[in-house]
């Protein structure tokens, strides 16, 4: 923000604005001011898990585990290599199913958006499977494909499609008509309009789908690998629960949770390094 | 001297479905204007200027009459007329550059050829150092600054103005009116240029096509001489007869002009 406030002085005579930038400092100090900057967010989990701690300490472990043996089952978990394996499978199924789900639902939120017809078409079919809950389509999707990866992929494909599709179509229809003045004043052909225009403007309404989509990505994985053939960490969690080992299997959803969260901020980041405009022209 | 643009018997009309009363936004225009022409088209908000703008654009088709441009019927003639919107328009994900470069781009020109062009008129409008900026990181005024190069840099015979200058501070609007007009003395291309500021339209035309309630009212000619941006400009006494005048002529045309309308 600064940049774009140094620079709208002067009328005239403009300077080229000199780069920000950040005072620099030594690794351990940029450590302590991460640490500082989030010093109520810290204090809260502390006390959250000191709290928790002190009320289980004398909890029956099978119904409620404390977070020392939360973190032991971490422990144990990790020397075994039982989360990692579990893990690396689960990152497999979502990146499959996730990458599929993106490259088909932006091909079919461009066509509903630039064809009524296709939208006619397409859009009876997008509302039935975004309100369609994920674990109905379990069976049918055993039936088809049986227990194994495809099935997993496909699942999480199925339900993450659609979120992308809808909100890409959104995107490209709000194409504002200031915009659609300025390509005829400069006399953009089709193809150009929707290359330079339409489609760069739905970006962030595109990431705001593929965030959505994220979410229901990771339940559709989840979902899968507990009923289908038990993998990943939603078979971790489990096959934990089944063996009531209680601090094993909320130290699985913990992992689920913060792989989620982890995937989801990378793509926050990312975001905002490719796309800057997007938070220059919110703020 | 042969007219550029000829608008004739131009009417536009814009249906009102719920009351059935339709909405007359012109009454069938007649307008000459010259080859290197600066008029400014002056109204109240809602007089149809900006209308006749777009249809001299041909963004909007009128229900009746033509516009022609050299002779040309006005969708032949679309690659000689640059517009500058209000709302600036400009692509949030493309640097200033590459923004004033987007006629240029549509047109098939070569990236360098492009790019030189652009750049020349960046330094036009001054705005040279900001080439690899984006729209975000510029002020209001800048913005239409990068908006009047994007216009520029097609080289139009015709510059369509709508109202560019009306939405920012009153210190940045009196710097962009010295700045277009001392680009205009440069490059006298032609130039209609629709805004509600008797000042800014005594300063800018050499003609002031006053319009109201969807028709001409009176076309005035301004002879004060140039350059009009010296700070006694204003209290000239032919500056302030005209001011006088139009005010006159906007009021008894049923305008509240207080000045500034």
């Amino acid at each position: 923000m600064s940049k774009a406030n140094a620079a709208q002085i002067g009328t005239s005579a403009a300077a080229p604005l000199p780069a920000p930038t950040r005072p620099r400092r030594g690794f351990f100090q940029s450590f302590g001011a991460w640490f500082w900057d989030r010093r109520v967010q810290i204090l809260s989990v502390v006390i959250f898990l000191t709290l928790w701690e002190v009320a289980c300490r004398n909890v029956n472990p099978i119904l409620m585990p404390t977070p020392s043996r939360v973190f032991k089952a971490f422990a144990d978990l990790i020397t075994r290599g039982t989360l990692q394996e579990a893990f690396v499978i689960s990152l497999q199924d979502m990146a499959y199913g996730y990458f599929i789900a993106v490259v088909i639902g932006t091909a079919l939120g461009i066509v509903m958006g630039r064809s009524r017809t296709a939208e006619k078409v397409l859009s009876p079919y997008v509302s039935f499977f975004m309100a369609t809950p994920t674990i109905a389509l379990v069976p049918l999707v055993i039936i088809w494909f049986g227990f194994g990866l495809t099935a997993r992929v496909f699942l999480v494909a199925t339900v993450a499609i659609w979120a992308i599709a809808i909100n890409t179509m959104t995107g490209i229809k709000v194409t504002a008509r200031a915009m659609r003045e300025v390509a005829h004043a400069f006399r953009l052909s089709e193809q150009q309009y929707v290359r330079w225009m339409a489609l760069p403007n739905a970006i962030p309404y595109m990431l705001a789908g593929y965030r959505v989509a994220l979410g229901r990505a990771v339940v559709g994985m989840i979902v899968a690998e507990m009923t289908m053939e038990l993998t990943g960490l939603g078979g971790l969690v489990m096959i934990y629960g089944n063996a009531f080992k209680t601090a094993h299997l909320i130290a699985g959803v913990i992992t689920s949770a913060v792989f989620a969260v982890a995937v989801a901020g990378l793509m926050d980041i990312i975001s905002d390094r490719v796309f800057p405009w997007i938070k220059g022209q919110s703020a | 001297m042969e007219a550029l643009i000829k608008v004739r018997g131009v009417r536009k009309v814009y249906p009102h479905r719920s009351t059935g009363r339709d909405l007359v936004a012109l009454k069938g225009i007649d307008l000459d204007i010259a080859p290197n022409e600066f008029v400014c088209l002056l109204g109240p908000s809602g007089c149809g200027k900006t209308t006749l703008l777009k249809i001299m654009d041909g963004m909007i088709k009128p229900e009746a009459g033509t516009v022609t441009v050299g002779g040309k019927p006005i969708l032949e003639a679309l690659g000689d007329i640059g517009f500058v919107f209000q709302d600036v328009g400009l692509l949030a994900w493309r640097t200033v550059v590459s923004n004033v470069g987007l006629g240029l781009e549509a047109r098939g020109l070569p990236k360098e050829e492009r790019e030189r062009l652009a750049a020349e008129y960046l330094k036009l409008v001054g705005l040279e150092s900001f080439a690899t900026y984006h729209p975000y990181q510029l002020s209001g005024g800048m913005q239409q600054r990068v908006g009047l190069a994007r216009a520029l840099a097609i080289k139009p015979k015709v510059l369509l103005m709508d109202e560019p200058f009306g939405a920012v501070d009153a210190m940045t609007r009196r710097g962009l009116q010295i700045e277009l007009a001392r680009i205009w003395e440069q490059n006298r291309v032609t130039v209609v240029f629709v805004t509600h500021d008797v000042d800014e339209a005594l300063f800018l035309a050499d003609r002031i096509v006053v319009m109201n309630m969807a028709d001409v009212v009176k076309s005035v000619s301004v002879t004060l001489p140039r350059p009009r941006w010296t700070t006694d400009a204003r209290t000239n006494p032919q500056y302030v007869a005209l001011r006088t005048d139009l005010i006159g002529i906007l009021e008894s045309s049923g305008a509240v002009a207080g000045g500034t309308i």
